[in-house]
């Protein structure tokens, strides 16, 4: 499969889980989306954990790519808890789901943070002025605190005042506030190889970052904007179509015969 | 055999590197790794720097696509010069 149409899935994935929730009856959306998000969620997990495998033990970016895996390996196993919940006591449901949750963000803390320092591990600088590329990561950072800052204060207040003990969404927002930052080396890195084959792993996985960062920022949104939500359910499914393609396209870059 | 120019040897393993960087951020990787390694600039580089600047680039290549893939290319460079 050409790159090109490896960077064409996640629209075409996503197009036909849209229409699918939109053709399903209302009492069965929720269960429908539901079933979408996870399946994004597996080939989120398949496309990272071959890239992983494509890099020898050892290889710096086998780490990155590994990590990711494993987050959305984790995230998995947390909506497999959901799905168990009936017979689980609260307090088993309510820390397998944040121990999962705290992990699985760590580690996609970790993994991003591992790719986006890849460039500079090669003892390479990016492109452009240094005062220009301070200025993308402090409004990188700006956009992560701003989109995922609010609903970290609403999970705080709630676990300070006893009203909600959900650890994993406060595990998940300081997961988005840590990891999303670094689209902007993310970016860079993209921009360093626009006209090599490693383009594509890195523009692909700066757009699943995106998709990442609106997801958070629809969710900014007040609740009585409900279509929104629709709209950030699928755009948490493209994140996942993305990483998917990411990794899929950064094994072909390293194992394909020239 | 003619020893290529300065100015190929560089062009060469840039033209290498450029499948996998691009041919603008392969060039500047000559030029980087050329200063760091061999202390001099890409267009004084020979054909018996060859080997050291094979050396030099092996830890950007290996970070950025792997030690397989990384060793494949440096094998290409060398034999480009027919090391």
């Amino acid at each position: 499969m050409t790159y090109r149409r490896l960077a064409l899935f996640p629209f075409v994935f996503v197009a036909l889980t849209a229409t699918l929730a939109a053709l399903a009856p209302p009492h069965l959306r929720g269960s429908v989306t539901q079933w979408e998000v996870d399946l994004s969620k597996v080939i989120g997990l398949v496309g990272m954990a071959s890239a992983a495998l494509a890099f020898d033990r050892g290889d710096y970016l086998r780490r990155g790519w590994g990590l990711c895996a494993a987050c959305y390996l984790l995230l998995l196993g947390r909506d497999a808890v959901l799905l168990g919940a009936a017979s689980l006591t609260p307090l088993t449901f309510h820390v397998a789901r944040g121990v999962l949750v705290a992990v699985g963000n760590t580690c996609v803390v970790a993994g991003v943070w591992t790719l986006a320092r890849a460039w500079s591990v090669a003892g390479l600088e990016h492109p452009g002025p240094r005062s220009a590329r301070a200025a993308a990561v402090a409004v990188a950072v700006l956009a992560a605190v701003v989109f995922a800052g609010p609903t970290l204060l609403v999970d705080v207040r709630d676990l300070v005042d006893g009203s909600d003990l959900r650890l994993d969404g406060l595990a998940s927002d300081l997961g988005d506030i840590l990891a999303l930052p670094v689209i902007a080396p993310v970016a860079f890195t993209a921009l360093a190889v626009r006209e090599g084959t490693l383009r594509w792993p890195w523009a692909l996985l700066t757009s699943s970052l995106t998709a990442w960062l609106l997801y958070d920022a629809i969710y900014t949104v007040p609740d009585y904007f409900h279509a929104l939500r629709t709209v950030a359910e699928q755009l948490h499914i493209l994140a996942g179509a993305f990483a998917c393609v990411a990794g899929l396209s950064q094994r072909k870059a390293v194992t394909e015969e020239e | 055999m003619s020893q290529p120019s300065a100015a190929t040897v560089a062009d060469r393993i840039a033209l290498r590197l450029g499948r996998y960087l691009g041919p603008h951020t392969a060039r500047v990787a000559v030029k980087t790794f050329a200063a760091r390694g061999l202390g001099r600039g890409p267009e004084t580089l020979t054909r018996a720097d060859v080997p050291a600047m094979t050396q030099a680039l092996r830890p950007m290549l290996r970070t950025l696509v792997g030690k397989q893939r990384c060793e494949i290319v440096l094998q290409q460079i060398l034999g480009d010069f027919g090391l």
